[in-house]
C-alpha cells in the first residue's frame, strides 16, 4: 500500500467518523426534552 | 423630577427606591450575581441582553424571537461577575404557552434544570408602560429583588410622552433606570442597580385587594405556602391561579391544590367576584392609577408614520400585493445581484483546485481533493453569495417591523385552515431554517395548533434548498424577462417558495380537521412600529448568516463530500484504457460502492424519470440538502471548473444507451418540487421528536411527517414528470 493510500484512508476514516458522530448526536439531542438546536442545524 | 429630555443618569440615587440610597457598591469577590431579564414580547429585551453582555442572540421588531433560555454574563461595576439570563418574552405570568411556563419555572425557582435568579431584571417598553406593568407587577410579587428598565426610552420621548421616574420608583417600590439598548444608553447604571437591588430587601405587592376577596383567597395562599412557596410568591400565586384554565406542571402535586382554588372561587362568587377577572382587574385598577400620576403626554396621541404605512400595508387589496412585490423583489435580487459574486468565488475556487492539482503527484489522494474536496465542496460554496442577499432581506423585513404585517395579512388564510395566527412566525423562522421555525412554535398555547404547525413548518422552503433550486434554475430555466425587473428564473424561484408554502397551509387544514381537531381561535397580535433598520444589527445577522453556511460547508458537507468520493472511487473497475475517457469514468462509476446503491435505488427514482446519479445524490442528501449539489459534483467529476461547468455537464449529460439527454427541463423542475417537500434534514427530524413531546409519541410524530412528506414529494414529482410528459414537454 502507498502513501498516498494510506493518507487517503485515513482522511476518508476521519469523516467516515464524523458524519457517523453527527447523526448520532443529532438523534441524541431528541431525547433532551430542554435543550435547544445543535450546533450542526444550520438555524442560528 | 426626571423626564425624557434627561439622559439616564448616573446618579444611583434616582434609580433606586428612596429609603436603599445608603446601599453601596461593595463585594468584589463575592460569588456571581444571577439575573434573569423577562418582558413583554418585542420590548428589546434580547438587544438589552446583547449590550450587557457582548452576545450576539438573534434580535427582531416582532414577537416572539427568543423561545429559549439564553445565557451570558458581564463583569459587574463591584468586580463580580453577573451572570445573566434571557428569558422569553411574555405578557404576563399566566403562562399559557409552552416558552411563558419556561419564564415561570425559572422565576419561582422550580426549573431544576437553572438556577433561580439574585435579581430579576424586567425590560419594560416605556412607550407602553400600562401594558408592560401588568407583567412588572406579578414580578415584583415573586419575592425576589427586581429592577425595571424602561427601555426604548427614545420613542417614548419621540411620542411625546413624559415619565416621572422617582414617582414611578416611589409608586413600584424598586429601582428603575431609563435605557435605549440599541445604542447602548443607561447601560452602566443598570449594572450598577443590578448591584444594589441584590442587597435590597423583596419587594412587595404594592397594592390591596377587598378585604372579603383577601380572605377567600387566604386558603389557597396557605396551601401554596406549605408546598414552599414564600408568603408574598404564594399571594401572587393564589390570584393568577384563579384566572387559570390549567394549572402548570411546576405546581403539579401541590396537596389539595385543585379543590383550594375551586373552593377559593366559590368563595369570591359567594361575595360579587367574578373570580377569572379579579386579577386583571385589581392589577389594571392600580396600574391606572400609577400612570395617572407618572406618566403625561405632552401632545395627544394621533396619526404616526407607522399608522400611514399601515393603511396601504396592511389593506385588503394592496397589503397582499405589496407583499408579492416584495417577494419578487428578494428572489430576484437572489439572482441578478449574486451573480458577478459567484463568478469571483468560482474563479478563485477554480485557481485554488488548479494549484493543488498541480502540485500534487497523480494518484488518489489529488483526486480526493480535487473530485471529492474541490468539486464538492466548492460546487456549494459558490452559492454564498446568494445565502447573503436572501438574509440581508429578510433581515431588512424583520428588522423593520413588516415581518409582523406579513403575519397579520396571513392571519385570515390561517384561519381558514384553522391554524392559529401565532404559527405563521414560525412558519416564516421556517424559510431561514426548520429547526428554529419549530422551536418557535412553543409560543403557541394550543397543543394541537402547535403540532399542526410543527408538522408543515419543514415544508416551508429553507436556505440548504437554495444551493439546489439554484443549479437547477441556472442550468435548466432561461433568464427571460416576464415583466420589467423579473426574469422567468427569479418567478421560478418565487414559485417554488410559495409552493411549499400554500401546500403547508393545505397539510395543516387536513391535519385540522382529521388527528388534530380543534377550535379555531382569534390571534392578537401586537404590531410594532416600523422602524429604520440597524446597518450594525442587520450586518451582524447576515455575518452569522454566512459563518453557518461556512461553517457547514467546511464540517459536514466537507466530510460527507469525502464520503461520497471514496464512495465513488472504490472498488477500482480494471477498465480499458484505450476506450475514452467518459466511458471509463462511467464504468468505473458504475462498479464504485455508489454506483452499486444507485444502480439498486434506480427503480425507485425511475418513474420520476432520474437516473441513478440524481437517485444516489437525493440519498445522499438525506444527511443535508446541499449534499445533493456535492454529490453532484463528485459523481461528474468537475474538479475544479466548479458549478459553471457542472451546469454545463447537467445540460449536456446523455444516457449511454438511449443517447437521450439525462437532465431536462421537466425532470429539473421535477427535482426542485421533489426538494420542496422532501423532508431530508436529520436535525429537522431530531427536534420534531422533541417538541412533538418526546419518547415514543415524538418519534411517532416525526415518522408520520418523514413518511407524508417523502409520499408528497414522490407523488408530485411523479405528477410533474408524467404530467409534463403527457403534454409533450418531456424533451
Amino acid at each position: 500500500m502507498n502513501t498516498q493510500l494510506i493518507v487517503v484512508a485515513l482522511i476518508v476514516a476521519s469523516a467516515l467518523f464524523f458524519v457517523a458522530r453527527r447523526a448520532w448526536r443529532s438523534i441524541a439531542a431528541a431525547r433532551k426534552p430542554k435543550s435547544g438546536c445543535g450546533s450542526d442545524c444550520g438555524c442560528g | 423630577m426626571s423626564t425624557l429630555q434627561s439622559p439616564p443618569s448616573p446618579d444611583d440615587s434616582a434609580i433606586i427606591p428612596g429609603n436603599a440610597n445608603r446601599v453601596a457598591i461593595s463585594g468584589a469577590g463575592r460569588d456571581a450575581l444571577r439575573v434573569a431579564i423577562i418582558g413583554n414580547p418585542n420590548t428589546g429585551k434580547t438587544t438589552l441582553f446583547n449590550a450587557l453582555t457582548g452576545l450576539r442572540q438573534r434580535v427582531g421588531n416582532f414577537a416572539g424571537v427568543t423561545v429559549e433560555r439564553v445565557e451570558g454574563g458581564f463583569k459587574g461595576p463591584d468586580g463580580r461577575r453577573v451572570t445573566v439570563l434571557d428569558l422569553p418574552g411574555s405578557y404576563s405570568l399566566s403562562a399559557g404557552s409552552p416558552d411563558e411556563q419556561v419564564a415561570l419555572e425559572v422565576l419561582l425557582g422550580r426549573d431544576a434544570d437553572r438556577w433561580r435568579p439574585d435579581v430579576v431584571l424586567v425590560v419594560a417598553d416605556a412607550s407602553h408602560l400600562e401594558r408592560n406593568l401588568f407583567l412588572a407587577s406579578q414580578v415584583i410579587e415573586l419575592g425576589v429583588p427586581v429592577v425595571i428598565a424602561l427601555n426604548q426610552f427614545d420613542v417614548a420621548e419621540a411620542e411625546g410622552l413624559r415619565i416621572d421616574v422617582p414617582e414611578l420608583i416611589h409608586e413600584l417600590g424598586v429601582p428603575i433606570v431609563p435605557t435605549v439598548a440599541k445604542r447602548g444608553e443607561g447601560l452602566e447604571p443598570l449594572k450598577r442597580a443590578l448591584i444594589i437591588a441584590a442587597e435590597l430587601p423583596a419587594p412587595a405587592r404594592q397594592f390591596s385587594i377587598p378585604e372579603p376577596a383577601q380572605d377567600a383567597l387566604a386558603p389557597l395562599e396557605a396551601c401554596l405556602v406549605a408546598d414552599g412557596l414564600s408568603a408574598t410568591a404564594a399571594r401572587m400565586e393564589a390570584l393568577r391561579l384563579l384566572g387559570m384554565q390549567r394549572v402548570g406542571p411546576h405546581l403539579d402535586g401541590v396537596p389539595g391544590l385543585p379543590d383550594a382554588i375551586k373552593a377559593a372561587s366559590d368563595e369570591l362568587r359567594s361575595v360579587g367576584f367574578v373570580p377569572t377577572r379579579l386579577e386583571s382587574e385589581v392589577r389594571y385598577a392600580w396600574i391606572a392609577q400609577v400612570i395617572e400620576r407618572t406618566v403625561t403626554r405632552a401632545r395627544p396621541a394621533g396619526y404616526n408614520v407607522s399608522d400611514r404605512i399601515d393603511r396601504f400595508a396592511l389593506h385588503r387589496v394592496w397589503g397582499p400585493l405589496i407583499f408579492l412585490v416584495l417577494m419578487m423583489v428578494v428572489f430576484q435580487a437572489v439572482f441578478s445581484w449574486a451573480t458577478p459574486m459567484m463568478d469571483g468565488i468560482e474563479a478563485i475556487i477554480a485557481a485554488a483546485g488548479r494549484a493543488v492539482g498541480t502540485a500534487l503527484p497523480e494518484g488518489d489522494l489529488r483526486s480526493l481533493i480535487v473530485d471529492g474536496v474541490f468539486a464538492g465542496v466548492g460546487s456549494v460554496l459558490v452559492f454564498l453569495p446568494q445565502i447573503a442577499i436572501l438574509f440581508a432581506f429578510i433581515g431588512l423585513l424583520e428588522h423593520s417591523g413588516y415581518m409582523a404585517r406579513a403575519a397579520f395579512l396571513m392571519d385570515r388564510i390561517m384561519r381558514r385552515v384553522g391554524l392559529h395566527g401565532k404559527s405563521f412566525i414560525p412558519m416564516l423562522s421556517g424559510y431561514a431554517c426548520a429547526v428554529p421555525g419549530i422551536m418557535a412554535t412553543r409560543t403557541i398555547e394550543d397543543p394541537k395548533d402547535r403540532l399542526a404547525t410543527i408538522m408543515v413548518v419543514p415544508l416551508m422552503s429553507c436556505s440548504a434548498r437554495l444551493p439546489v433550486y439554484t443549479l437547477l434554475i441556472g442550468a435548466f430555466v432561461p433568464a427571460t424577462s416576464i415583466v420589467p425587473g423579473l426574469t422567468l428564473q427569479g418567478a421560478t424561484m418565487l414559485f417554488m417558495y410559495l409552493l411549499g408554502t400554500v401546500v403547508a397551509l393545505a397539510v395543516a387544514a387536513i391535519f385540522k380537521r382529521t388527528l388534530l381537531k380543534g377550535p379555531v381561535r382569534p390571534m392578537i397580535l401586537e404590531l410594532p412600529p416600523y422602524r429604520f433598520p440597524s446597518l450594525k444589527s442587520l450586518g451582524i445577522s447576515v455575518v452569522q448568516r454566512c459563518q453557518l453556511f461556512l461553517q457547514r460547508a467546511g464540517t459536514v458537507i466537507l466530510a460527507l463530500s469525502i464520503v461520497l468520493w471514496a464512495m465513488a472511487t472504490y472498488p477500482k473497475a480494471s477498465v480499458d484504457a484505450s476506450l475514452p475517457v467518459e466511458v471509463q469514468q462511467e464504468q468505473q462509476l458504475g462498479y464504485s460502492v455508489l454506483g452499486r446503491i444507485g444502480h439498486g435505488i434506480e427503480p425507485l427514482v425511475r418513474p420520476l424519470g432520474y437516473d441513478w446519479k440524481i437517485g444516489v445524490s437525493i440519498a445522499a442528501s438525506f444527511a443535508a440538502r446541499e449534499v445533493f449539489v456535492s454529490t453532484m459534483g463528485t459523481i461528474y467529476g468537475v474538479g475544479t471548473e466548479s458549478e459553471q461547468a457542472l451546469t454545463t455537464r447537467l445540460q449536456s449529460e446523455r444516457n449511454p444507451v438511449t443517447g437521450k439527454r439525462v437532465y431536462t427541463p421537466l425532470i429539473a423542475v421535477g427535482l426542485m418540487v421533489f426538494y420542496v417537500f422532501a423532508l431530508m434534514c436529520i436535525s429537522t427530524i431530531a427536534v420534531t421528536v422533541r417538541e412533538a413531546g418526546g419518547g415514543r409519541i415524538g418519534w411517532q410524530w416525526a415518522g408520520l411527517q418523514f413518511a407524508y412528506m417523502l409520499a408528497l414529494a414522490w407523488g408530485s414529482a411523479w405528477l410533474v414528470y408524467a404530467g409534463g410528459t403527457a403534454l409533450g414537454f418531456g424533451g
